[in-house]
Protein backbone atom coordinates (compact mmCIF):
# COMPACT_ATOMS: atom_id res chain seq x y z
CA UNK A 1 0.00 0.00 0.00
CA UNK A 2 2.82 2.62 0.57
CA UNK A 3 5.48 2.59 -1.43
CA UNK A 4 9.08 1.47 -0.13
CA UNK A 5 12.27 2.67 -1.42
CA UNK A 6 14.47 -0.02 -3.45
CA UNK A 7 17.18 -0.69 -1.41
CA UNK A 8 19.09 -0.54 -4.62
CA UNK A 9 18.39 3.33 -4.75
CA UNK A 10 19.18 4.01 -1.25
CA UNK A 11 22.36 2.66 -1.77
CA UNK A 12 23.02 4.89 -4.60
CA UNK A 13 22.22 7.81 -3.12
CA UNK A 14 23.82 6.99 0.13
CA UNK A 15 27.04 6.25 -2.25
CA UNK A 16 26.40 9.98 -4.29
CA UNK A 17 26.48 11.88 -1.42
CA UNK A 18 29.43 10.02 -0.07
CA UNK A 19 31.38 10.80 -2.65
CA UNK A 20 29.86 14.02 -3.45
CA UNK A 21 31.55 15.11 -0.09
CA UNK A 22 34.82 13.40 -0.77
CA UNK A 23 34.78 15.57 -4.00
CA UNK A 24 38.58 17.70 -3.94
CA UNK A 25 36.80 20.61 -5.85
CA UNK A 26 33.69 21.87 -4.23
CA UNK A 27 33.13 24.95 -2.17
CA UNK A 28 31.13 25.84 0.60
CA UNK A 29 27.86 26.66 -1.19
CA UNK A 30 28.42 23.00 -2.75
CA UNK A 31 28.92 21.81 0.48
CA UNK A 32 26.11 23.03 1.91
CA UNK A 33 23.66 22.48 -0.61
CA UNK A 34 24.78 18.45 -0.33
CA UNK A 35 24.04 19.18 3.18
CA UNK A 36 20.58 21.05 2.56
CA UNK A 37 19.51 17.85 0.67
CA UNK A 38 20.35 15.61 3.52
CA UNK A 39 18.08 17.85 5.47
CA UNK A 40 15.33 17.11 3.27
CA UNK A 41 15.45 13.35 3.24
CA UNK A 42 13.19 11.54 5.89
CA UNK A 43 15.93 10.08 7.24
CA UNK A 44 19.14 10.51 9.63
CA UNK A 45 22.01 10.89 7.54
CA UNK A 46 24.11 7.44 7.74
CA UNK A 47 26.98 7.61 9.60
CA UNK A 48 29.42 7.26 6.68
CA UNK A 49 28.04 10.10 4.81
CA UNK A 50 28.33 12.13 8.09
CA UNK A 51 31.59 11.35 8.23
CA UNK A 52 32.42 12.34 4.85
CA UNK A 53 30.57 15.50 5.72
CA UNK A 54 33.15 16.38 8.37
CA UNK A 55 35.84 15.82 6.04
CA UNK A 56 34.63 17.98 3.47
CA UNK A 57 34.27 20.56 6.11
CA UNK A 58 37.78 19.74 6.82
CA UNK A 59 38.89 20.79 3.58
CA UNK A 60 36.83 24.04 3.24
CA UNK A 61 38.66 24.89 7.20
CA UNK A 62 34.98 25.63 8.30
CA UNK A 63 34.88 24.45 11.58
CA UNK A 64 31.38 26.17 12.09
CA UNK A 65 30.02 23.96 9.43
CA UNK A 66 30.92 21.04 10.79
CA UNK A 67 29.68 21.92 14.83
CA UNK A 68 26.15 23.15 12.69
CA UNK A 69 26.03 19.72 10.50
CA UNK A 70 26.27 17.70 13.83
CA UNK A 71 23.02 20.12 14.96
CA UNK A 72 20.75 18.96 12.09
CA UNK A 73 22.02 15.53 12.42
CA UNK A 74 20.87 15.38 15.95
CA UNK A 75 17.85 17.22 14.93
CA UNK A 76 16.65 14.89 12.26
CA UNK A 77 16.32 12.31 14.99
CA UNK A 78 13.45 13.69 16.03
CA UNK A 79 11.74 11.80 18.68
CA UNK A 80 13.73 9.51 18.50
CA UNK A 81 16.58 10.95 19.63
CA UNK A 82 17.91 8.49 23.11
CA UNK A 83 17.79 6.35 20.88
CA UNK A 84 19.71 6.87 17.54
CA UNK A 85 22.44 10.27 19.00
CA UNK A 86 23.97 7.49 20.77
CA UNK A 87 24.51 5.59 17.78
CA UNK A 88 25.50 8.12 15.78
CA UNK A 89 27.99 9.80 18.24
CA UNK A 90 29.12 6.63 19.25
CA UNK A 91 29.72 5.79 15.10
CA UNK A 92 30.86 9.33 14.21
CA UNK A 93 32.50 10.22 17.59
CA UNK A 94 36.84 9.01 16.89
CA UNK A 95 36.41 11.56 13.27
CA UNK A 96 35.21 14.31 15.25
CA UNK A 97 38.25 13.77 17.77
CA UNK A 98 40.50 13.09 15.05
CA UNK A 99 39.46 16.15 12.68
CA UNK A 100 39.40 18.66 16.08
CA UNK A 101 35.97 19.85 15.65
CA UNK A 102 32.96 19.11 18.36
CA UNK A 103 30.20 18.12 19.01
CA UNK A 104 27.41 21.02 20.05
CA UNK A 105 26.94 19.72 23.47
CA UNK A 106 30.63 20.01 23.98
CA UNK A 107 30.39 23.78 23.43
CA UNK A 108 26.83 23.71 24.99
CA UNK A 109 24.92 24.62 21.83
CA UNK A 110 22.40 22.27 22.92
CA UNK A 111 21.02 24.46 26.00
CA UNK A 112 19.32 27.80 25.17
CA UNK A 113 22.15 30.70 24.99
CA UNK A 114 22.29 33.85 26.97
CA UNK A 115 19.21 32.30 29.30
CA UNK A 116 18.91 35.41 31.90
CA UNK A 117 16.73 35.10 34.39
CA UNK A 118 13.93 37.07 34.35
CA UNK A 119 14.10 40.58 36.66
CA UNK A 120 10.78 39.84 37.86
CA UNK A 121 11.62 36.33 39.33
CA UNK A 122 14.51 36.96 40.75
CA UNK B 1 28.97 4.65 33.06
CA UNK B 2 30.83 1.84 35.13
CA UNK B 3 31.70 -1.28 33.12
CA UNK B 4 31.70 -1.87 28.71
CA UNK B 5 29.37 -0.11 26.79
CA UNK B 6 28.61 -2.50 24.39
CA UNK B 7 28.67 -1.09 21.05
CA UNK B 8 24.81 -0.18 20.27
CA UNK B 9 23.33 -1.64 17.21
CA UNK B 10 22.33 0.50 14.49
CA UNK B 11 18.92 1.73 15.31
CA UNK B 12 16.20 2.37 12.70
CA UNK B 13 17.92 5.84 10.70
CA UNK B 14 15.10 5.97 7.38
CA UNK B 15 11.22 6.59 7.20
CA UNK B 16 11.20 8.00 11.36
CA UNK B 17 8.61 10.86 9.87
CA UNK B 18 6.70 8.55 7.57
CA UNK B 19 5.99 5.82 10.30
CA UNK B 20 5.61 9.42 12.67
CA UNK B 21 2.52 10.08 9.84
CA UNK B 22 1.12 6.87 9.88
CA UNK B 23 0.75 6.75 13.60
CA UNK B 24 -0.36 10.31 13.93
CA UNK B 25 -3.46 9.22 11.21
CA UNK B 26 -4.22 6.06 13.21
CA UNK B 27 -4.68 7.78 16.53
CA UNK B 28 -6.46 10.50 15.24
CA UNK B 29 -8.98 8.65 12.61
CA UNK B 30 -9.81 6.01 16.00
CA UNK B 31 -10.21 8.84 18.29
CA UNK B 32 -12.47 10.53 15.77
CA UNK B 33 -14.27 7.37 14.81
CA UNK B 34 -15.13 7.13 18.94
CA UNK B 35 -16.06 10.98 19.08
CA UNK B 36 -18.73 9.75 16.22
CA UNK B 37 -20.30 6.73 18.04
CA UNK B 38 -20.84 8.52 21.22
CA UNK B 39 -22.64 11.34 19.55
CA UNK B 40 -24.41 9.45 18.09
CA UNK B 41 -25.14 7.61 20.63
CA UNK B 42 -25.48 9.88 23.42
CA UNK B 43 -26.66 12.79 21.71
CA UNK B 44 -28.29 12.35 18.31
CA UNK B 45 -30.41 9.37 18.97
CA UNK B 46 -30.93 10.45 22.38
CA UNK B 47 -32.67 13.38 21.41
CA UNK B 48 -34.36 11.52 18.87
CA UNK B 49 -36.26 9.50 21.73
CA UNK B 50 -37.07 12.76 23.21
CA UNK B 51 -39.26 13.69 20.42
CA UNK B 52 -40.38 10.60 19.57
CA UNK B 53 -41.84 10.24 23.57
CA UNK B 54 -43.24 13.43 23.54
CA UNK B 55 -44.92 12.89 20.14
CA UNK B 56 -46.03 9.12 21.10
CA UNK B 57 -48.89 10.40 22.98
CA UNK B 58 -49.51 13.48 21.94
CA UNK B 59 -53.18 14.85 20.83
CA UNK B 60 -52.96 17.75 18.58
CA UNK B 61 -56.96 18.17 18.79
CA UNK B 62 -56.84 17.89 22.52
CA UNK B 63 -54.10 20.70 22.55
CA UNK B 64 -55.99 22.62 19.91
CA UNK B 65 -59.44 22.95 22.16
CA UNK B 66 -57.13 23.52 25.06
CA UNK B 67 -55.25 26.96 23.58
CA UNK B 68 -58.46 27.59 21.82
CA UNK B 69 -60.64 28.06 25.01
CA UNK B 70 -57.94 30.03 26.91
CA UNK B 71 -58.88 32.65 24.35
CA UNK B 72 -55.69 32.84 22.51
CA UNK B 73 -56.78 32.45 19.16
CA UNK B 74 -57.79 35.27 16.48
CA UNK B 75 -59.90 33.23 14.08
CA UNK B 76 -61.61 30.71 16.86
CA UNK B 77 -63.87 31.58 19.55
CA UNK B 78 -63.63 30.28 22.93
CA UNK B 79 -66.61 27.32 24.01
CA UNK B 80 -68.18 29.49 26.63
Amino acid sequence: MTYKLPDKVIREINVKYECFFGREDTDGWDVRQAMNDLVGFDSVPEPRIIVAALHACRRLNDYALSVRFLEMVKHKCGHEVDKIYPYIVQEVGSTVAELGTDFPETLGYDKPELFLQSVFSM
Amino acid sequence: MAGEVGKASKPQLRGLLKSQIKRNIIVIASITAVIAVAQKVFINDQRKKVYAEFYKNYDIEKAFHQIRNKGLFDSCEPDN
